[in-house]
């Protein structure tokens, strides 16, 4: 069972990783802990299931849907929720309550929306198909989902780190002014890194919405709270952190759920938060340059 | 001959004039606050539940078995929460038109809403099976068994009927119906001789079974016994059968399965499962046979345990009032309510009495599911 639940942990992880991947991207360039990345996660899930009840779309396009849905509807976020503050170059404190109101609106619409129902995608949108491999028994939908994150991770550091665009978000990070004085349109780069961060939000909500087998209006709030300690625990502002960690924190919750009771999972995995914040407060990726290890090559 | 021609006619006038009051005074309107979960987790059964008791006062007023009292529905959504509950009894109690409160759906609003009721002393019913609800005071009653009374029954078909030695065990740890049900269960099973071989505590807002079904295909179980809401035990056992735990290993779990969101859900992995179910649609009880016609011709569907256990419980209430005589109070009906004993009902094995601490008994019926129905269990 051990192999097995290791392999559940790696999935589930993954899944985790990538929802903290947006929200540490944020946290790097803006300095943002943007709590309405539940609710992007969330309402990413409902336009990928929106494209397969209305057009009976393949996975693949539902998946692309959840990234457009959740990029677009970050980047509005920004716009209404974040940009006037940096307008006026409001404390940070101030984009965590703005984005906790924000988070409410949008929960509130899918709550209006949904009137409250478990959705589910149709059972064939991914056919169940079990594959077995040296005593495993490993879903098709498992190694999609690994495979789709290993994509993103790389697809993100690329472009994060070998193209002119992340050269600039990296630039902003630093620095605004200076980027500023160098050229670059801080707006434009804001709206790349909204847009990429919703867009991780949304595909891991689809994904998240099928392996799952549940798509509701409170579906981001636990997975927001993981975040937390996975970005903690990585290292606030470090990409390759939230990865690790997002993978340690679903096979240690996997495996409190096999060998103790389920119940404990939560308690397990909110301990470590407390364990990283009293013994290694920058996390196990983190320092005092955690913010330019996401941003600066 | 003038004079008695406008006497005639001014009698006519006034008593055109005064008619509405005399039908007034003959039927006599009196509100009952009806309110269920009708969003939320608990929607699956609160809105049956809601459909059906509005069926049963809507019978009630046709009937005209109440005499001159006409009952009158408002409505209210306690969402499977506590706060909205205790929110909106207070709001009906401070209503003095309000006769009484059918509702809420859940143990879980139910405890919470209770004690409110009792303090504002306004009769409130609901379905719930926690003690709790009557334990809260004079005014507060309930349809729904003990879980040590109706699960009885359960144990009873699983120590008897079905091949069983090992179970595990997983139930809502947030509400207190499902744990009062699983701890009823785990006493039975275990006094039994079936060993309980895990334990594990879920919330109705989890999604993620992989681990737990994992778990569970690797123990050495004969069935597992689930107690939470019909959807999220419905995903349970979806995601269970899909970390490869045989259909061989039976799915055992308490009426809130009785529905059919529960096998639109789980979908294949719901066959074979026995449920056990207040209510059998099947049974030909007369006054079930004219509930079920009523209910498809209403509502377009056929009713579930949930409905039937609405329908059973507004019943009740609308005797309790005709009891109550033919200028009801919250009083004379808290008084009837209490005094209910050995009613005809559509549930269970269709006779409902309480007993001296108020907990209803009814009996119950052993459901399975074959072919994505339920039919009586063998």
């Amino acid at each position: 069972m051990l192999m097995q639940q290791l392999l559940n942990g790696i999935v589930v992880g993954s899944v985790y990783g990538v929802f903290a991947l947006g929200f540490t991207l944020i946290f790097g360039v803006n300095h943002i802990m943007n709590m309405a990345h539940g609710t992007i996660f969330m309402w990413g899930a409902f336009a990928g299931l929106f494209v397969v009840l209305t057009f009976d779309a393949p996975f693949l396009a539902a998946v692309l849907a959840g990234a457009i849905g959740g990029g677009l509807l970050a980047v509005v976020l920004d716009f209404f929720a974040f940009r006037p503050l940096r307008k006026r170059n409001a404390p940070e404190f101030s984009s965590i309550v703005s984005s906790i109101g924000a988070s409410f609106i949008l929960l509130s619409l899918a709550q209006q929306v949904t009137a409250t129902r478990v959705l589910r995608f149709p059972f064939e949108t991914f056919p169940v198909v079990i594959l077995n491999f040296m005593g495993l028994r490993i879903q098709l939908l498992q190694l999609v989902i690994v495979g789709i994150v290993v994509v993103m991770v790389f697809g993100l550091l690329f472009y994060l780190y070998r193209t002119s665009y992340g050269r600039q978000i990296r630039s902003v990070a630093f620095s605004e002014s200076t980027s500023k004085l160098l050229g670059i349109n801080p707006m434009a780069v804001n709206f790349q890194v909204f847009f990429i961060s919703g867009a991780l939000a949304g595909i891991a909500g689809v994904l998240i919405g099928i392996v799952f087998n549940s798509v509701h209006f409170m579906m981001g709030e636990p997975l927001l709270l993981r975040a937390f300690v996975v970005i903690i625990l990585g290292g606030l502002g470090s990409i390759p952190g939230a990865l690790i960690a997002g993978l340690l924190i679903g096979i240690v919750q996997t495996l409190s759920v096999a060998y103790l009771s389920a119940g404990m999972a939560d308690a397990i995995v909110f301990s470590l938060l407390f364990l990283v914040l009293l013994f290694r407060p920058t996390g196990l990726l983190g320092g005092a340059t955690s913010v330019a290890r996401v941003t600066r090559s | 001959m003038k004079i008695l021609r406008r006497m005639l006619l001014a009698g006519a006038m006034s008593g055109i004039a005064l008619a509405p009051f005399m039908n007034a005074s003959w039927a006599e309107t009196y509100r009952i606050g009806v309110m269920n979960a009708l969003t939320g987790p608990y929607a699956f059964g609160g809105v049956p539940i809601q459909n059906a008791m509005k069926l049963a006062i809507e019978k009630a007023n046709e009937s005209g078995d109440l005499g001159d009292v006409e009952l009158e529905v408002v409505e209210g959504d306690s969402a499977g929460d506590k706060g909205q509950t205790i929110t909106l009894v207070s709001r009906f109690a401070q209503s003095d038109e309000v006769l009484m409160i059918l509702g809420p759906t859940t143990s879980l609003e139910g405890t919470a809403g209770a004690p409110v009721a009792n303090e504002q002393k306004v009769p409130l019913m609901g379905i719930g099976s926690s003690i709790g609800i009557t334990d809260a005071g004079p005014y507060s009653f309930k349809v729904q068994s003990v879980g040590s009374d109706i699960m009885g029954n359960l144990v009873d078909y699983v120590v008897d009927k079905m091949d069983v030695e090992k179970m595990a065990i997983v139930f809502d740890r947030a509400n207190d119906g499902f744990v009062g049900q699983t701890n009823a269960f785990k006493e039975g099973i275990t006094e039994a001789g079936i060993e309980i071989v895990s334990e594990d505590g879920i919330l109705a807002s989890d999604s993620d079974f992989i681990a737990l079904g994992t778990k569970l295909a690797s123990s050495d179980i004969d069935a597992f016994f689930v107690a939470a809401p019909a959807e999220v035990g419905a995903n349970f056992l979806l995601q269970a059968r899909q970390a490869g735990v045989p259909m061989e290993v039976t799915f055992v779990g308490p009426s809130t399965f009785a529905t059919d969101s529960f096998i639109e859900t789980a979908g294949g992995a719901s066959e074979d499962s026995i449920i056990l179910a207040d209510y059998f649609m099947g049974s030909p009880n007369e006054m079930n046979q004219a509930f079920v016609k009523a209910y498809q011709d209403k509502y377009g569907s056929n009713p579930d345990n949930w409905a039937a256990m609405g329908y059973a419980l507004a019943s009740l209430a609308v005797q309790a009032i005709k009891d109550a005589g033919p200028d009801p109070d919250r009083e004379k009906v808290k008084d009837a309510l209490t005094a209910l004993k050995d009613q005809p009902t559509i549930i269970g094995n269709h006779t409902w009495t309480m007993d001296e601490g108020r907990n209803p008994h009814y009996g119950a019926a052993i459901l399975q599911v074959k072919d994505g129905q339920f039919q009586l269990a063998p």
